[in-house]
């Protein structure tokens, strides 16, 4: 009796451990049988595609679908609309179908991962960080493929740009056409500024923003005068952080030297500064307790009145985007120049190796470069039904009556498109913010390293040993809960413990050789 | 008939075991234990008539799913092991990606974190392994011992909440106790007592109890009911002849009920020891809220593996971790099971 109700436990135990293992995978939906019959809402305009005259004409070419992987946040039925309303265009110009695959950002590089593992066949894909997936021979390199079929893309792309997505030698990637640049910013509510009688111009550097908190901590005591963005308090600085998220080994000042040595940034002036002054200002109740485990994002703090401001990148196009999404006014106040580096041009479109016709993906993804009508379905959906005209000429859109951004079953994040430079604007952004983006693009500060990608594969033991380092002290320090001093110097030995030198002696290496043939 | 006979020996010698001395106590142990062996070989026996197998098909056809399952999920991926010792590349496949030898492994064992982690991992894993079965037990024993039906299922039903909960949820429920503004324990208990405030999630000394807390009291109810099956499986007439002998309700429980449990107890257990350099990785990410401060008593092989590789990507080293916990799993396993089979056979899992 006893022996069997133990093996009846065991199995029992047993069969629970395996299916909590295996997470299956959740199966992309399938649009080809939704295809057909949602054909019939999709409105044709068959102007405004003049640039194809010149182009061979590719209709008569096998038919063929290309599967798109995408991050975003998307219902199964919008995107098989979506899919078939873009399939419309280019089976009219390629002959070629579109298959959206639209992956919430959460899980989207864990499963993009798995089915590129796994060989399943994707044709297109948005990829952040594609050295590493380069590097396990996950992409097809693309300058052949590039000349063949997309002249419109490579017409479009500064050299620079495409240095920024060259590995060994060869393009992997196409940059998408966005903000290039960031600036930082400290954003706040306007409404609470008029009320203690500030003017955002009159903050002209870190001591006057701090009396301004001061005030807002006097006549708001119900809410942090600054709150993080998620755990994070300052996403960004003004170094080029060479392609690491982690910065172990950057470049100081990219914005006024061209000098090329590669430092640690948890050792510099800088970061020592930042630090203590977060400190202090956090000992003064400046900012939110327990920073460092927020998971709220700082738009929905402000929105929810528990925050003043925030720290966060900014272009032209910030106050109008944090306004909507906090529900009020809000002031900007930034504190650097616009910096170009590889980190904010390395995103962008490739070509996995599962494709079984990476020249029709890459046919498609120039017509996604260059054609305004499919670039702008594939972004803000079907017409009518996600988004409507308000002007047509100046291509201004608004949300139908009843639809927001929440319901609309298709959330537009036109910089994941490859070209949100022909996409229409909301009627709540700027009307030329195309425009100013280019401008803004073109006037930034391009770093020295511009262009540099590092791989980090001969010193991943250390790279791995310092993140479980910086995890362990970077949020407490930039939120000011940890004394600088005597946290910094615990968070150098360790990391120096780990192996840090290492790391920036193998990045200075790499960038020397980088500088040679580059400079 | 014949089980009847073998209950009515065994309720004697019960009986016995009550009064006897211990040095007689251990003779009859052997005696008993002989009995045992004999009892064993005999019924191995008679399994293996192949008339009874005939008889049993219907419980192997229904079985064959499960061990279908387990073979494609478990067994078939197996060659994926040998990605750990390769610089993976998927264009050239698993077994066409150049070989690295143990470089994966190197990034476990380097630096200062390898000791902080494996202490981590092994010491939490063996306080969850001595205190779930402590309060699984009790809880059980205390389940069977109601004698009010429906208070009964009620609580079953109660203590089963926590474990169907997920961890993120738990993290939260954690976090409304622990924030340092409008957190329970400080806004509520410490407040009114006139105590500053605990900034809990920079503190890194209560944690080891908060996380033991935690994962208690989120796994007890499914360990105590699983004990709960074994002791209602227990024979009533041991719980009579104990009764009639005067044994109070004590001396029943620990005469009794905890020796049948012994064999359940050293199953959970060998089942535990197999899974002791893992980590519930939401317990030891999520509910300290990755807070960097915590990390000396927080980090475990799996979320260190998680916070180092998450930017990282690399295949080869992923896989080496995952290797690195079955291989040592599966030693302490066997190693676990060969001592229980030196002290009694009849306990080992295999």
């Amino acid at each position: 009796m006893k022996r069997k109700i133990n093996l009846f436990i065991v199995c029992i135990l047993v069969l629970i451990t395996f299916t909590a293992c295996s997470k299956s995978k959740t199966p992309a939906p399938t649009q080809d049988n939704n295809n057909s019959n949602s054909n019939v809402n999709v409105e044709n305009d068959e102007e405004e595609t003049g640039d194809s005259d010149e182009a061979p004409d590719l209709s008569g070419q096998e038919p063929y679908t290309v599967k798109i992987a995408m991050v975003g946040s998307t219902t199964s039925e919008a995107m098989a609309e979506i899919s078939a309303a873009m399939s419309a265009i280019t089976e009219k110009k390629l002959n070629t179908k579109v298959e959206l695959s639209i992956i919430t950002g959460s899980s989207y590089a864990n499963e993009l991962l798995l089915s590129l593992s796994g060989g399943e066949k994707l044709d297109l894909l948005f990829g952040y960080g594609a050295s590493d997936l380069v590097n396990n021979g996950m992409l097809v390199s693309m300058d052949d493929l590039l000349v063949e079929n997309a002249p419109g893309i490579l017409e479009n792309i500064s050299e620079e740009d495409w240095k920024c997505t060259t590995i060994n030698g060869s393009k992997y990637v196409v940059p998408n056409n966005k903000d290039k640049a960031a600036n930082l910013a400290f954003f706040m509510r306007q409404d609470i500024l008029n009320e203690l009688n500030v003017n955002v111009e009159d903050i002209k550097n870190f001591d006057d923003l701090h009396d301004v908190l001061v005030k807002v901590k006097a006549a708001h005591p119900e809410m942090y005068p600054v709150v993080p963005d998620g755990s994070e308090l300052i996403p960004q600085f003004d170094i080029d952080i060479l392609g690491s998220v982690n910065k172990l080994g950057v470049l100081l000042d990219p914005l006024h030297s061209d000098d090329l040595t590669v430092e640690n940034w948890y050792a510099s002036d800088k970061y020592r500064e930042i630090t203590e002054r977060m400190y202090a200002w956090n000992q003064e109740g400046l900012i939110m307790k327990d920073a460092f485990v927020n998971t709220e994002s700082a738009i929905n703090l402000v929105a929810a009145g528990k925050g003043f401001g925030f720290f966060l990148v900014s272009n032209p196009g910030s106050i109008a985007e944090h306004s909507i999404t906090s529900n009020t006014q809000i002031a900007m106040w930034e504190y650097s120049q616009p910096l170009s580096t590889t980190a904010a041009v390395n995103i962008g479109w490739a070509i996995p190796y599962t494709s079984e016709k990476p020249d029709r993906a890459m046919q498609v993804l120039e017509l996604l470069y260059t054609d305004k009508e499919l670039a702008n379905i594939a972004t803000y959906g079907i017409e009518g039904k996600q988004w409507e005209f308000v002007d047509k000429e100046a291509g201004i859109i608004k949300y139908p009556e009843g639809v927001n951004g929440l319901n609309s079953g298709h959330f537009a994040i036109p910089w994941a498109w490859p070209n949100s430079m022909i996409n229409y604007v909301w009627d709540t952004e700027l009307p030329d913010l195309r425009a100013q983006m280019q401008q803004f693009n073109k006037d930034a500060v391009q770093s020295p390293a511009k262009g540099f990608l590092f791989n980090g594969s001969d010193v991943a033991n250390e790279i791995v040993a310092c993140e479980n380092v910086i995890a362990k002290y970077n949020k407490a320090l930039l939120s000011g809960s940890l004394n600088p001093a005597e946290g910094i110097p615990q968070l150098l030995k360790e990391l120096e413990d780990n192996g840090v030198d290492k790391i920036i002696v193998e990045k200075q290496r790499q960038l020397d050789e980088w500088a040679k043939t580059n400079k | 008939m014949n089980g009847q006979k073998q209950t009515n020996r065994k309720r004697l010698e019960i009986r016995a075991v009550y009064y006897r001395p211990a040095c007689i106590n251990k003779e009859s142990k052997e005696l008993d234990l002989k009995r045992n062996k004999r009892h064993i070989t005999k019924k191995a026996s008679r399994i293996l008539k192949p008339g009874s197998i005939i008889r049993f098909i219907p419980l192997y056809i229904m079985m064959l799913p499960g061990l279908l399952y387990i073979f494609i999920n478990n067994y078939l991926p197996l060659p994926g092991i040998i990605l750990a010792f390769k610089r993976y590349n998927v264009q050239q496949g698993i077994f066409g990606s150049p070989s690295v030898g143990f470089k994966n492994f190197e990034f476990l064992f380097q630096g200062g974190s390898a000791w902080t982690i494996t202490r981590n991992t092994i010491l939490y894993n063996i306080a969850f392994l001595t205190i779930g079965p402590i309060i699984g037990i009790t809880i059980a024993i205390l389940l069977y011992e109601l004698r009010n039906k429906i208070g009964k299922q009620i609580y079953q039903t109660i203590i089963l909440v926590p474990y169907l909960v997920s961890i993120v949820i738990v993290s939260f429920i954690v976090y409304a106790m622990l924030n340092t503004e409008i957190g329970f324990i400080n806004n509520s208990i410490l407040k009114p007592l006139g105590i500053n405030p605990v900034s809990f999630y920079s503190n890194p000394k209560p944690w080891p109890f908060i996380l033991v807390f935690v994962n208690t009291w989120k796994s007890f109810g499914f360990t105590s009911i699983i004990y709960y099956a074994t002791i209602v499986g227990i024979d009533p007439g041991y719980y009579e002849a104990a009764s009639i002998d005067g044994a109070t309700r004590w001396k029943k429980i620990w005469n009794v009920t905890l020796p049948a449990l012994k064999s359940t107890i050293i199953t959970l257990t060998l089942l535990g020891i197999g899974r002791i350099f893992y980590s519930d990785f939401g317990l030891f990410y999520q509910v300290p809220l990755n807070s960097g401060a915590l990390i000396d008593v927080t980090n475990t092989i799996d979320t260190f593996v998680f916070r180092g590789l998450s930017n990282v990507g690399n295949l080869g080293m992923t896989a080496a971790a995952g290797v690195y916990q079955s291989v040592v799993g599966f030693i302490l396993v066997v190693t676990a099971n060969l001592i229980v089979r030196r002290i009694s056979k009849e306990e080992a899992l295999f």
